[in-house]
């Protein structure tokens, strides 16, 4: 006890630890029907923590040569101890992660979320989605397996749509007119340092811009209660939500663990760039609505559409100003439904269309 | 004038060097048109014949002096037969004119200390040789009708007639020419003219014409090439033998040595063909439809029931490693297995090739004690694979203990909430 | 009811403590594990401790795994073991058909079992059936271990 609350000293008079307890105290989560979405984000955080963990440890093995790689997948895979667990949870996880995100996300927007003044907060998150696809884009070739190499094969021949700097572009990504070793080097690089850095910019900003703001409650409780249909709670951050928020995380991690046994992630055979490809090559999931989608229209209309959209799609909240003076806004909750089931049909009809 | 004999004593510089131009009158007539309607004799000769490379001049041949005549305008002053000059040699004669200094072990060795000396020997061994002196046939072979006359390369220059590539064609001018054949006969019967057809067509043939393996047989590894004749009977096994010692041995070694000469049969031949030799497959042992054994041995005979024994012992050993590899193929693609599997396969594979050259033996016994550790190690090795796929019930121990730990942790929490929620106020006071 | 919720509480607490705990053990001891890695070699790298220094005597060879096919490594008969010149080693897979070729001190040559293929001590062909020489590989010598390269020298 002396001891540590000495500690609790020595620290407290160098970084203010009190005024963090008391912020920590004194915050609050509100408290009502639709609060189960709060703690999507927390997942998302979680799932990001593990993503670092599990990926630093997969770095002490992994070496990003078209030589090398597949081989140090496989022995991490087969021959360090629990390195299959490792590279499954990474796996698993990484999906979950997206996965979370894209709930998180539509659950923000149907909810509102968005509206002043978190503005800024959806346009972080979105980034952070876009962050998230390019984490698994990038990361899905490093083991450099056939599936792998085509999928980026394809997803990477997009870049050419691109008016102007589409040629340029698609070097770039590629490091050089194909896909090749210098591709999945570049694309560690990218995976380990760049996207790193900038989802920590962004990560931060958006932790950052929560803790301000607090959370949203949603237009239609906030109506409940100024009609005095309901009243307002509020469950204390510290330890209620945490609770809650670790109770989740560890069925999620329960959840991680079983897949990784049962189900370790596969292999596959090692990239070969001479082979043909065959038919029915698909991208991973969380792209398949977008991949789906240009082979109805024309390619480049396609991602240009896409662009557009994604444009939008960030800057849409600005728009909604009927939310934002606290009435509900039929419009914006059409949108967000449209968009759901868009991204969920497209998703379907890949898996399940027969392919060309 | 003067322009004239300059140009003229210049052209054969291009090919000439100085040491030799100028001194061989021959060379400077015959490389020009003026004097001679044929210049492409010199010319061939003056390009890289070898015996023009090691300082051989045309006297060293067919006589005469070749330091006089030309300035002269005399051509009669070189060609004279005073000083040794003669007409080119018939063919009946060539052979023993190229043997005058090929088989002089002494002159030979100034040139090419390792060159046998001993050509015109296994000649007179040959059919061709015999052909030539016993009946004066001058239609076979001689020397310069495989390696040319006045541009004579070595057998390493693969532009040679000789070179191990090319041998198939330079026999084949004669051997698969059906007129020029006709008459020619090998223990009464009419030679035939489909050998080369036939080796082209040869596990041999495309090794040697297609992709220019200079391991595999020409013509003259089996047939020797001066001494060219057919294999006898009993020694097929040592002209194969060179090269597939193992098979040789165990054939020597079988019970198939003695009856094979007794019948006069051509050992491997009899199975395996000769010029027509075809990758051997699994189904030439056995009692299927395709095996050879059925040639001679009937359902009642002791040799079928080996055929059958040996073919199924071997179909087992396949089976098995085809059953590992599949499980192996699976694990590694599941990620489960790293390549120990596949390189301890390795070994079944290896008693596999082996066990197919050990069938020559025709002995059971050595051929099923190959088969059986095989197909042990590729049990083994399936085993193995199964244990890494089903792997394992130590991982799933593991899992079910942490779900354990992790459910009661979940569980804990749980009621933990319900705890602190029962002294939480969450009524709030509306903001002043 | 008072009473009764205090030790209930602290029951939860000490469970839960017990819990998180075990977890945590069961976390860090993968991860304990996983960063140390496992004795052999290391993965598709291009060299790797073939055998020890003493472990091969004068005249004798030893097959070793290097990567997913088969080695050779040879002390010559006669050489030192301390030093890397007296060492070969190449794939001891056949250029006939592919067969583990095996050392034979009694010819002090590398032989091939499935059709009697002969090698000498730099790889060439001897007799038999083999086509190519087999490739050789580099050796050296770090602290008592002997590594085998197939880099290029």
């Amino acid at each position: 006890m002396e001891t540590g609350s000495r500690l609790y000293e020595w620290f407290n008079s160098r970084v203010d630890l009190e005024n963090i307890l008391k912020f920590m105290k004194k915050k609050t989560v509100p408290y009502h029907r639709h609060s189960l979405w709060y703690y999507i984000g927390g997942m998302c955080l979680y799932l990001f923590i593990i993503q670092v963990i599990t990926g630093i440890l997969l770095l002490l093995y992994y070496k990003p040569t078209a030589e090398a790689a597949f081989e140090s997948v496989q022995y991490i895979m087969t021959e360090v101890p629990f390195g299959w667990l490792i590279r499954s949870i990474h796996s698993y996880a990484a999906n979950l992660f997206i996965g979370f995100v894209f709930i998180h996300m539509f659950s923000v927007f149907l909810m509102k979320g968005y509206r002043k003044p978190r503005e800024l907060t959806w346009v972080s998150g979105v980034f952070l989605l876009f962050l998230a696809m390019a984490f698994g884009f990038s990361g899905y070739l490093l083991p450099w397996n056939q599936l792998a190499y085509l999928a980026t094969n394809v997803g990477t021949n997009f870049a050419v749509m691109v008016p102007f700097i589409g040629q340029w572009l698609l070097e770039f990504l590629r490091g050089g007119p194909e896909v090749t070793g210098a591709t999945l080097t570049r694309f560690f690089g990218f995976h380990v340092a760049v996207l790193p850095g900038i989802c920590t910019v962004f990560l931060a900003g958006h932790l950052i811009l929560v803790q301000r703001h607090g959370m949203s409650v949603p237009v239609s409780i906030e109506k409940e209660i100024r009609s005095g249909k309901a009243k307002r709670l509020e469950i204390p951050f510290f330890p209620n939500f945490l609770y809650r928020d670790a109770l989740g995380w560890t069925l999620a991690l329960g959840l991680i663990i079983l897949l990784s046994t049962l189900f370790p992630w596969e292999l596959g055979e090692k990239a070969d760039i001479l082979k043909p490809a065959p038919p029915h090559v698909r991208p991973e999931w969380f792209f398949v609505f977008m991949y789906q989608t240009l082979k109805y229209v024309p390619k480049a209309l396609g991602v240009f559409g896409f662009a557009v959209a994604a444009m939008v799609w960030i800057i849409l909240p600005f728009f909604d100003t009927k939310s934002n003076r606290g009435e509900y806004n039929r419009l914006f909750t059409i949108i967000g439904v449209a968009a759901l089931l868009y991204v969920i049909v497209f998703t379907v009809i890949g898996y399940v269309a027969p392919g060309e | 004038m003067r322009y004239l004999i300059i140009t003229i004593l210049t052209i054969p510089t291009i090919f000439y060097d100085s040491a030799v131009a100028g001194q061989s009158s021959c060379i400077n007539c015959h490389i020009s048109s003026e004097w001679v309607s044929d210049t492409s004799i010199a010319a061939t000769f003056m390009a890289g014949d070898i015996h023009r490379n090691m300082g051989l001049g045309c006297e060293d041949c067919h006589g005469g002096d070749p330091g006089i005549g030309f300035e002269e305008g005399d051509p009669e002053l070189a060609m004279n037969p005073a000083k040794g000059y003669g007409n080119p040699p018939d063919r009946l004669s060539i052979p023993e004119f190229c043997g005058k200094c090929h088989s002089d072990v002494e002159y030979m060795k100034k040139y090419n200390p390792r060159l046998s000396t001993d050509q015109l020997k296994l000649y007179k061994t040959s059919v061709h040789g015999k052909s030539l002196y016993n009946r004066k046939d001058t239609k076979v072979a001689i020397c310069t009708d495989c390696h040319g006359a006045h541009g004579i390369l070595p057998s390493s220059d693969s532009r040679s007639r000789v070179f191990h590539a090319k041998i198939p064609e330079t026999c084949k001018k004669c051997h698969s020419d059906e007129g020029y054949m006709r008459g020619y006969k090998y223990e009464g019967k009419q030679i035939p003219v489909d050998q080369y057809s036939e080796y082209k067509e040869s596990v041999h043939g495309i090794l040697v014409l297609e992709k220019g393996d200079n391991s595999a047989p020409a013509c003259n590894d089996c047939h020797g090439n001066h001494g060219a004749t057919p294999p006898n009977l009993a020694s097929v096994s040592a002209a194969c033998g060179e090269c597939h010692a193992n098979n040789r041995d165990f054939f020597n070694g079988s019970p198939h040595k003695t009856p094979w000469k007794e019948m006069d049969l051509p050992e491997c031949e009899q199975c395996h063909g000769n010029h027509y030799i075809q990758a051997v497959t699994d189904d030439l042992l056995g009692v299927s439809e395709d095996a050879i054994c059925l040639d001679c041995h009937d359902e009642t005979s002791a040799g079928y029931k080996t055929a059958m024994a040996m073919s199924m012992s071997i179909d087992s050993l396949k089976f098995s490693i085809e059953a590992a590899q599949a499980v192996v193929e699976e694990a590694e693609l599941k990620g489960v297995e790293g390549g120990q599997a596949r390189f301890d396969l390795g070994s079944a594979k290896d008693d596999l090739i082996r066990v197919r050259s050990v069938i020559h033996t025709f002995d059971l016994e050595q051929v099923s004690d190959i088969t059986r550790a095989g197909i042990k190690t590729a049990g083994e090795v399936q085993l193995m694979a199964e244990a890494a796929l089903s792997d394992i019930l130590i991982r799933q121990i593991g899992l079910a203990i942490s779900l354990v730990v992790i459910v009661f942790i979940a569980i804990m929490i749980r009621l933990k909430i319900k705890k602190i929620d029962s002294v939480t106020n969450f009524e709030v006071q509306e903001k002043k | 009811m008072a009473d009764e919720k205090i030790p209930r509480r602290d029951a939860i607490n000490y469970l839960l403590g017990a819990g998180i705990g075990a977890l945590g053990a069961a976390t860090v001891f993968p991860i304990a594990r996983y960063i140390i890695p496992p004795a052999a070699s290391g993965s598709g790298s291009s060299s790797l401790a073939a055998a020890k220094v003493g472990e091969l005597k004068p005249n004798e060879g030893k097959i070793f795994k290097f990567g997913n096919a088969p080695g050779i490594l040879v002390l010559k008969p006669g050489g030192d073991p301390a030093s890397a010149l007296s060492y070969a080693a190449f794939t001891a897979v056949c250029t006939h058909l592919n067969c583990t070729v095996q050392y034979r001190d009694d010819l002090k040559e590398i032989w091939c079992a499935c059709h009697n293929g002969h090698f000498d001590l730099n790889g060439k062909v001897i007799s038999g059936p083999p086509p190519e020489a087999l490739r050789e590989y580099r050796v050296a010598i770090k602290g008592d271990e002997i590594f085998v390269s197939s880099e290029e020298a």
